[in-house]
């Protein structure tokens, strides 16, 4: 517990309608409480607008003492008014008495609204690369852009600044996952393969959360089965046993558990995926190609070229 | 008060009571609204918010490691602020509100910003699940900011939330209003597709007399005689005339077309002289669904 010193007390004062209780051109800084009667805060330059009117039990100024943030208003009184100055001594003399936890609870509220305001003006996005992976992969295949004019839709999405998102770009150009080529003035950018780039931020988030990426970690037998599975022309229902017994026959390794494992990787479709008895299942093509493309292109996934 | 490793100090929901003063050790924080983890070490503080209104803490702490911890109590706080001069309440309500108002405001300007990227990726039907993970791949939002605004357009009309599937109702109009948001956030001022009272007027009193009309459409094209069309304009544009001043914004625009070339000198030719007009029946219709959503939106939003 903090020891209870001296408390300079604050100044109480009685102003006339039109007194000026505080112009941004003071270096004095205080905490300005309304008693009785009412202020109004203006703006120094012309029309000198009022921004808002104070009433008893309003206060001003504590960003200004507590964080150094500049007041930038003339307070002054549209009413005979009562007020309740704290200066900086006073405040400072009152936060040396007070026990530390209270203290701390005091800078942490100041510190926390200061960073939602910082955060409100910033991106949300945390890997840049992967927001501008996701927004090129709802772009059309094959279709050339204006590089410049990507840049700015996608800079607007998302707020990430002009210069990470050209990073970003080459980052992606390095990978081959786009193609840019240069038509006089103008730089026009390509999508090769939009699910490339959807695989791509499937594997930037499978990394983020640390795990591994699921078509990376395949066993020699999984893929095995997966390019079996994709040279099949047909995609036959089968109960899950007699797919089971259907693998285990042509890859004698394969049990059960290795069923779970390619139903896990959605590899199988349940014919109707809201009936919970359904045991009948085909080969999901969108998964197995998705599997095969992560598999064919890993060095671009990986941007190990 | 010490916690062991893995220990849950209180769960996101819990009513908030106590102030936590981390002395030793190591806690995360986690809530079911956001993907972020607060890591909170040596001297933070943990559920001030909590602690000051009377409102349920906002996520789950649990220890990562061997913790030892100072729990404030409400009792403990009066009994600081009774030894304090009144006026340092009023700060400390202050700061309070001033951090809860900074926090809706940071939510509300994140669910604003966060529209554009959903309407950029709901160019078809997709699972909820798939736009929660584009969103957030995107933006870096939360899923329940994303369902914030899949309900608003919900509300809208713009989709229909059926289960866990959104059935977009008509790409053409979402891709108009992502195209009417780039273009007021690039320009600042009002997009070209946005119409004034009187050309909407107008383009209802077409949109009727279409209704009408007992011809097919034409590869989605309409032709319909001034001379009917003047008459529902009557009813339909409650009290104001239809002239060729009037329609002539629709004509610059290209979204009708006259039967006969008006004259390119100041003269306009009056509107029964023009035997009919024609346009591109969806293209009109998507643009008044257009202006009715935008005003809306706002509303909405904010």
């Amino acid at each position: 517990m903090a020891s209870r010193q001296q408390l300079i007390p604050p100044t109480h004062q009685s102003v006339k309608a039109g007194f000026v209780v505080y112009s941004p051109k003071s270096e004095d800084r205080s905490i300005v409480l309304l008693e009785e009667g009412e202020l109004i805060a203006r703006e120094t330059t012309p029309p000198y607008s009022i921004v808002f009117t104070m009433r008893p039990g309003d206060l001003v100024g504590v960003a200004a003492l507590l964080e150094r943030e500049p007041f930038k208003y003339e307070l002054s009184a549209s009413k005979d008014s009562h007020i309740t100055m704290v200066t900086e001594e006073c405040m400072e003399s009152e936060l040396k008495r007070l026990p530390l936890w209270l203290l701390a609870l005091i800078r942490n509220l100041s510190a926390k609204t200061h960073l939602l305001k910082r955060a409100a003006m910033e991106t949300r996005v945390q890997n840049t690369l992967k927001s501008l992976a996701e927004y090129l992969s709802h772009k059309p295949q094959d279709t050339e852009f204006n590089l410049a004019e990507l840049i700015r839709e996608f800079c607007f999405l998302t707020k990430i600044s002009t210069a990470t998102a050209q990073e970003d770009f080459k980052s992606l150009l390095r990978r081959h996952l786009i193609k840019l080529s240069q038509k006089g003035q103008r730089i026009f950018c390509k999508i090769i393969d939009p699910e490339l780039l959807h695989i791509f931020t499937d594997y930037i988030q499978a990394q983020e959360r640390d795990t591994a990426f699921a078509p990376y970690k395949l066993s020699i037998v999984q893929k095995k089965i997966l390019v079996f599975l994709s040279t099949l022309e047909e995609s036959p229902e089968k109960t899950g046993p007699d797919w089971i017994a259907y693998i285990h026959e042509k890859f004698p390794d394969a049990d059960v558990s290795q069923w779970i494992n390619l139903l896990k990787m959605e590899w199988f479709a349940k014919k109707d995926a809201s009936d919970p008895d359904c045991d009948l299942y085909s080969i999901n093509k969108i998964k197995i190609q998705y599997f095969l493309k992560a598999l064919r292109y890993e060095t671009n996934i990986r941007g190990v070229l | 008060m010490t916690l062991e490793e893995g220990q849950i100090l209180f769960r996101e929901g819990d009513p908030g009571e106590n102030l936590y003063v981390v002395r030793d050790g190591e806690l995360q924080g986690k809530s079911t609204l956001g993907t972020a983890i607060n890591t909170y070490g040596p001297g933070a503080l943990i559920g001030e918010l909590a602690f000051l209104k009377h409102e349920p803490y906002t996520e789950t702490i649990t220890a990562t490691e061997d913790c030892e911890l100072i729990e404030i109590t409400p009792d403990a706080l009066d009994k600081s602020l009774e030894q304090e001069p009144a006026w340092f309440k009023s700060i400390i309500s202050f700061l309070t509100g001033r951090l809860q108002i900074a926090g809706e405001n940071k939510r509300k300007s994140d669910k604003i910003k966060a529209l554009p990227s959903l309407l950029y990726i709901l160019d078809s039907d997709h699972s909820i699940n798939e736009i929660f993970n584009s969103v957030h791949n995107l933006f870096n939002i939360s899923k329940d900011c994303i369902n914030e605004l899949l309900q608003i357009l919900d509300d809208l009309e713009i989709l229909k939330i059926q289960g866990t599937q959104v059935h977009v109702k008509n790409r053409n109009v979402v891709h108009l209003l992502y195209e009417s948001i780039l273009y007021r956030a690039r320009y600042k001022k009002t997009p070209p597709q946005i119409l004034s009272m009187t050309e909407q007027m107008v383009l209802n009193a077409v949109i009727k007399t279409v209704h009408q009309s007992n011809e097919l459409l034409k590869n989605g094209a309409f032709t319909i005689k001034t001379e009917s069309l003047t008459k529902v304009a009557k009813r339909a544009m409650f009290g104001a005339t239809l002239t060729t001043r009037t329609i002539l914004p629709l004509l610059e625009r290209q979204l009708l077309k006259a039967s006969i070339p008006l004259s390119k000198d100041d003269v306009l030719p009056e509107i029964d002289t023009i035997p009919s007009f024609s346009g591109d029946f969806d293209t009109i219709l998507d643009l008044m669904e257009l202006n009715r959503i935008y005003p809306l939106l706002d509303k909405k939003l904010v």
